[in-house]
This record gives structure tokens, sequence and C-alpha cells, in this order.
């Protein structure tokens, strides 16, 4: 199921040689990890969608032929400096008129799992981030999510509206539309 | 939530044959997956043939040969399940894709660490581990001992994959005062009858990304209840 605990730090090449710092660093002389690491060892250990076959990690660490890289972990800085936000309430909303200052959007309620919108608000468009104007058009998609920031030991309440940037359809995502409506299609059966 | 979260992240992992050093900020940004300001501002690394390691905005890109990795620790967390998609479906819709992971991971605090060691001991006594289990017990500050990983494993059979949910419930070190517990979902799809195409994976994966979620929640959900069940 998982890959031995112990056995693959993350991440999971070590530089035999040097770091990318410049100093030397053997394997086994890696600094011990701290508790942070552990848990973030074992988390990412944990959330590993195994599969990954044995020998490929084992030839990571192993194999002194294949060069191997020190790679700093994605998430280097402590917990309480990673800023985290859950959100509290989510819609997913699509825009129905576009003003001078601000746009409508119809909502569904996530949270509370409706599958129609049922709900219509008008949000400033200098809410946006300059990425998110880009995409503001009718019709564009996007998700609207209040909740609690954590970071440095503080938390504040905040509202984030983010635009989905989905895939286009392509010729073959109509095929495979087209085919499986004439499946549908086909297996209707009338009284 | 019955508790609210001090952090929380989730990821997408998907295991398959990548080409690293394509994924980056520039290649993101210019193919509209990311936005060009968040891609200028993006932090990097690593970029190399085995690796790309970097984060735009708030999501974090880990791409290895065989393991293509997206993190997010603030929400729409569904932004990460939209760079999959627009990424594989629009501009890689060839990249053999084989599984794929849904990960949620929480930490909470119970309050205080009277409440979490009652909580570690509800999941994970030591009266079954006989005269080491009073050992255990002895410990204290420094020396305390106990659980220090719980994971529960389930299997589904669904109609072209087979589903397996680990959970894993440890102490948590990220909150402070030794108050927190962390809970780990990991949701894993293997087709039954390999090989399935890279379309199908990616169909499942959005259909199921919510719900895995919600899921995961659920599921983190029954540890964050243990609180009102302990007798401190």
């Amino acid at each position: 199921m998982f890959s031995d605990n112990t056995a693959i730090d993350w991440p999971i090449f070590s530089n035999g040689m040097l770091a990318p710092s410049g100093s030397q660093q053997q394997i086994s002389e890696h600094p011990a990890r701290t508790s942070l690491d552990w848990q973030v060892a074992r988390r990412n250990q944990n959330s590993l969608t195994t599969d990954i076959p044995a020998e490929q990690s084992v030839s990571a660490v192993k194999n002194a032929a294949q060069p191997i890289y020190y790679v700093p972990k994605v998430a280097s800085r402590e917990p309480s400096e990673r800023a985290s936000f859950s959100p509290l309430q989510e819609w997913e909303g699509f825009v129905s008129e576009i003003g001078i200052d601000s746009f409508t959007g119809l909502l569904v309620d996530l949270t509370a799992k409706k599958k129609r919108p049922e709900e219509k608000m008008e949000f400033p468009i200098s809410d946006l981030s300059e990425d998110d104007k880009s995409l503001l058009r009718e019709g564009a998609i996007f998700r609207w999510s209040i909740g609690y920031q954590m970071q440095h030991g503080t938390k504040k309440r905040i509202s984030q509206i983010v635009f989905r940037r989905l895939p286009a359809w392509t010729r073959s995502d109509f095929e495979a539309s087209k085919r499986k409506v004439k499946e549908i299609a086909e297996n209707v059966v009338w009284d | 939530m019955l508790i609210e979260p001090e952090l929380e992240d989730v990821s997408i992992i998907l295991l398959g044959d990548f080409n690293p050093p394509i994924f980056n900020p520039e290649w993101l940004a210019r193919h509209k997956i990311v936005g060009e300001q968040a891609a200028f501002e993006s932090k990097i690394n690593i970029i190399h043939p085995d690796i790309s390691q970097f984060s735009v905005g708030s999501i974090e890109f880990v791409v290895e040969r065989h393991r293509f990795q997206l993190l997010v620790r603030t929400a729409p967390f569904v932004r990460i399940l939209d760079v999959v998609s627009k990424a594989f479906r629009e501009f890689l819709p060839h990249t053999p894709i084989r599984q794929f992971g849904i990960n949620r991971s929480i930490h909470f605090s119970v309050g205080t660490e009277t409440i979490r060691n009652a909580i570690v001991r509800k999941l994970a006594p030591l009266e079954p581990w006989g005269e080491w289990g009073v050992q255990i017990s002895k410990g204290s500050g420094e020396l305390r001992g106990g659980m220090l990983n719980l994971s529960m494993f389930e299997q589904q059979m669904l109609e072209k994959f087979r589903r397996k949910i680990t959970a894993s419930v440890q102490p948590s070190i990220g909150i402070p005062h030794s108050s927190g517990i962390f809970v780990g979902v990991n949701d894993h799809h293997e087709p039954i009858e390999p090989p399935l195409s890279p379309r199908e994976l990616l169909e499942m994966l959005e259909s199921s990304f919510e719900s895995s979620l919600d899921n995961s929640l659920w599921i983190i959900e029954k540890v964050m209840a243990l609180k009102e069940t302990v007798n401190v």
C-alpha cells in the first residue's frame, strides 16, 4: 500500500555530492530531520498515490550511477508562516452582467450542496486581481469563498473571488460527447 | 466543519510519464493556465529534466518524470483541478496518466494537550500493549510517548476503477502547545483493467474531485468529533 514511511525522505532525491548551497552533504550525513520534517515526510508519504515501483524509489537513493539532486521541500517554511485559508462558505457563480465598476453574478451555494443558482450578488471589479480582471466577461465562471485565513498566528476573515480557467472544448471533446449522447439515446426504452 | 482548521491543504497527484521541464511558469502563463501576473511573481526552486518545483500564486508544483503534484493551501481548492484539466486536456492530451490521487490534510486544535492526549489514547489505547504500554504511559514532557501515526484503509470497486481511501491521524507538530491533531486523507484511484485513456482518467478525476474532498472532510470530522467524547 505505502512505501515504508521511514524509507523515503521528502525530497526523495538526496544529493550525495553537493547541495545547491554548495555545502557537501552525503546521504548518510543529511541533517537530522526536525519533527516538522518528519510530519511533512510522513504526511507526504501517506499522500503518495502509491504504486510508485519500489525499485524506483530505492534506485533514487542507492543507485550511485544515476545523477541525484537535492531538492528543497515544497513547504520549507514553518507552518505558522504559511497562509492557510479554509472556506466556511463557498459559491460557484457565473457573470450575468458587467457594469462600469461592478459585475453581477448568479450564485450556486456549494456549501449547502445546491445545484442551481438561487442567489444574485453584485461584486466590485476592484475586488478582482489583475489576472482575474482579464477573465471577466459575461458567462465566465468564478468561485466566491468566505472563510478565515490563518497566518503568523493571526486569523482574519476574508472573502475571495477567483475566476476558473477551464479547458476549451476540443474537437475530440465534441466527438466524445456526441458518442455519449448517441449511446444514451440508443438505450432509451420508449413505452 | 466541526473544528476550524489551523492549517489545511489539498493536492492532486498524477502518476504517469511526464516531462518536468515543460512545466514552468512561463509555459503555464503562455497557455493561460495561470495568470500572467501570478507567473511573473512565481517562485522557482528548480527546473530540470528530472524535476520541476515552483509555485505560482498559492499553487505549488512538483513535477517529476513519473509523478505530477499540485498542492494548494488556500480556497478555492478547485483551482488545482482546473490547472490539471486545462493542461492535460487542451495542451498535453497524449500524456500517459495511469493513476491519480486526491489528498486533503487538516491540522486542527482541540484546545489543550490533555484533550489531545485523551483523543489519541482513545484511537490507540495503551492497554493492549501490556507492560510496554505501562512504560509508555509513564513518559512525560519531552519523554512522552504513544501513538505516532494511525492509518485506516478502505477499498471500493467502482465501474472502471479501484478506489483506495487511506486516512492517517498523527499528533500535529504544526500547532503549538501540543494541542493539535493532524488528519490526512488520500483518495487514490487506479484503473481495474488498464490501460484506460488519459481522457478517461481525467474525466474520473474531474467528476470525483469535489465529492472526494467532501468525503475526506467527512472522515476528518470523525476524528474531530472525538473531542466531545473524551472526559477531561
